[in-house]
């Protein structure tokens, strides 16, 4: 198999995704402060109430949050886990929890349903882009790749188990079915990365973990026994939601096939998602750039979708 | 096996489906299982528990860190769901767990305590007699005290002696919070 290379969109990738990680842990320190803000105003206080490393930490916020003209609104203006997290003011909701509570809710929850307008035009843009840009599992999942590679070097075989692709379906139909009967929390045991964001809140605001670290490690280690990127492509409700939205996308890679040697599958081996990007129809990829970045000739290229090209209308 | 009772099996199964809905449904509904506080403003605990999506909000949000999000010692459906426990903190009334609040399951309410009087109704607080120093000769009051609606919801008579008025009380705990007596010889009983 030939090695990935890498090239500075790949950095800028991985950059994201621990930029969207620290995001997601610093909504939760931040709301810490506001409150100690408002109880103590004071780093020494503080430090005497939760530690002394909380006193410093708060000092550090304390000195980058008296830039603004109040404090305390700047520093709750973001908020709220994966499901429902709001930047600046604008609240942004979870497509797939967007469809489970307007199911579920009593009373038609307008807020939560205006936010989920933000990440569904992303997706009518780019499509799967939330996969491989901003899930910070994406970033977990290369880790393991990571592990993996390391067992292979010293001799611990590998399972590289399979999942069929309908099982992301089934998990969609399940969870919708589930969480009418038992509530939302039914989702964030399937969902990763709300699992996550959950547990960062947890650890932060109540200093203790919550269930939802036993599924989180249970994932991690099912993943070194899975083939690569096999836990996103086969069990995600997530990702086959967006690739549905996927399909109608705006943008998308296209290769230039008619000049591709013929025996040319450099694309293929690369894919993390069992494309050809030569020959398919792209709606699952989820930009992860592997493709382009390996391509010997440089034909893939991000253009408007045939779809909407002058050609589909003729 | 044959392809009619294969068909009529499949039949009965779609015919069984929403007499699964309905059964299930009731048994959710039912809303004597409430068994602690929830944030102010909180719809029934049947709709609650449908609303709410545990985004943890009104739990970081909270100034008074009186918002604990439940995990399974609380039952399987309240997973992830806003709880507060009075004895070890209770609510000061300031609704901004309402302002947050993504999906309405805490419905809004303005932060002043003339308006928390009408909308808000976490629970109701009672005495125990047999506890409270006051019934027992020992001067103490300290509900009295705690309480943000003092000779509205708690009236004091000869001793300091308590009576709770359940029509004004907002159930918001800091009387449970407050009281000295161990174990609490005020608690408040979810409504």
């Amino acid at each position: 198999m030939k090695k990935i290379k890498k090239s500075k969109i790949q950095y800028f990738r991985y950059f994201t995704l621990i930029a969207v990680i620290a995001f997601f842990c610093l909504i939760p320190i931040s709301n810490w402060y506001a409150n100690n803000k408002i109880a103590f105003n004071n780093p020494r206080l503080v430090g005497l109430a939760d530690g002394a490393l909380a006193g410093y930490v708060y000092y550090a916020l304390d000195l980058f949050y008296s830039l603004f003209d109040d404090p305390v609104t700047a520093a709750t203006s973001s908020s709220g886990s994966m499901w429902a997290f709001s930047i600046l003011g604008v609240q942004f909701s979870d497509p797939l929890g967007l469809i489970s509570e307007v199911i579920n809710s009593v009373k038609f929850p307008i807020k939560y349903f205006l936010g989920g307008i933000g990440p569904v035009i992303l997706a009518f843009t780019l499509g799967r882009v939330f996969c491989s840009w901003l899930c910070p599992m994406a970033f977990f999942f290369t880790l393991t790749e990571k592990i993996k590679e390391v067992f292979k070097k010293i001799g611990i075989p590998i399972l590289e188990l399979k999942i069929p692709r309908e099982t992301r379906i089934f998990i969609f139909w399940f969870g919708l079915i589930i969480s009418y009967f038992m509530g939302m929390w039914v989702w964030h045991f399937i969902l990763p990365y709300i699992t996550f964001s959950h547990e960062v809140f947890s650890i932060i605001v109540f200093n203790t973990f919550t269930v939802g670290i036993y599924y989180f490690v249970a994932i991690i280690v099912l993943d070194i026994g899975l083939i690569s990127g096999e836990f996103c492509n086969s069990v995600c409700p997530t990702g086959w939601l967006l690739a549905q939205f996927g399909r109608f996308s705006l943008f998308k890679l296209k290769a230039d096939s008619a000049n591709c040697p013929s025996r040319c599958k450099v694309c293929y081996t690369v894919c993390p998602v069992d494309l050809f990007p030569k020959e398919d129809i792209l709606f699952s990829c989820h930009l992860c750039y592997k493709c382009v970045d390996n391509c010997p000739k440089q034909h893939i290229k991000l253009d408007i979708n045939s779809l909407y090209t002058k050609k589909a209308f003729k | 096996m044959n392809r009619r009772r294969l068909l009529a099996g499949i039949i009965a199964f779609l015919a069984y489906i929403p007499v699964l809905f309905i059964g299930l449904k009731k048994n959710t509904t039912s809303s004597n299982r409430k068994r602690f506080l929830r944030p102010p403003g909180a719809l029934k605990e049947d709709d609650f528990l449908q609303q709410c999506i545990g985004c943890f909000k009104c739990a970081t949000a909270c100034p008074n860190d009186c918002i604990n999000m439940a995990s399974f010692e609380y039952g399987f459906e309240n997973v992830h769901t806003p709880v507060i426990n009075a004895r070890a903190k209770g609510c000061t009334l300031c609704m901004i767990c309402t302002e947050v609040c993504p999906t309405g399951a805490l419905t809004e309410i303005t932060r002043d305590l003339e308006v928390a009087k009408k909308e808000v109704k976490m629970g109701t607080a009672y005495v125990d007699k047999d506890l409270c120093f006051s019934f027992h000769g020992r001067t103490c009051g300290v509900c009295y005290r705690a309480c943000p609606l003092p000779g509205e919801a708690i009236k004091v008579g000869l001793y300091e002696q308590p009576t709770v008025n359940p029509d004004k009380c907002v159930g918001c705990g800091l009387c449970e919070q407050a009281c000295i007596h161990m174990p609490q010889a005020i608690r408040i009983k979810p409504a």
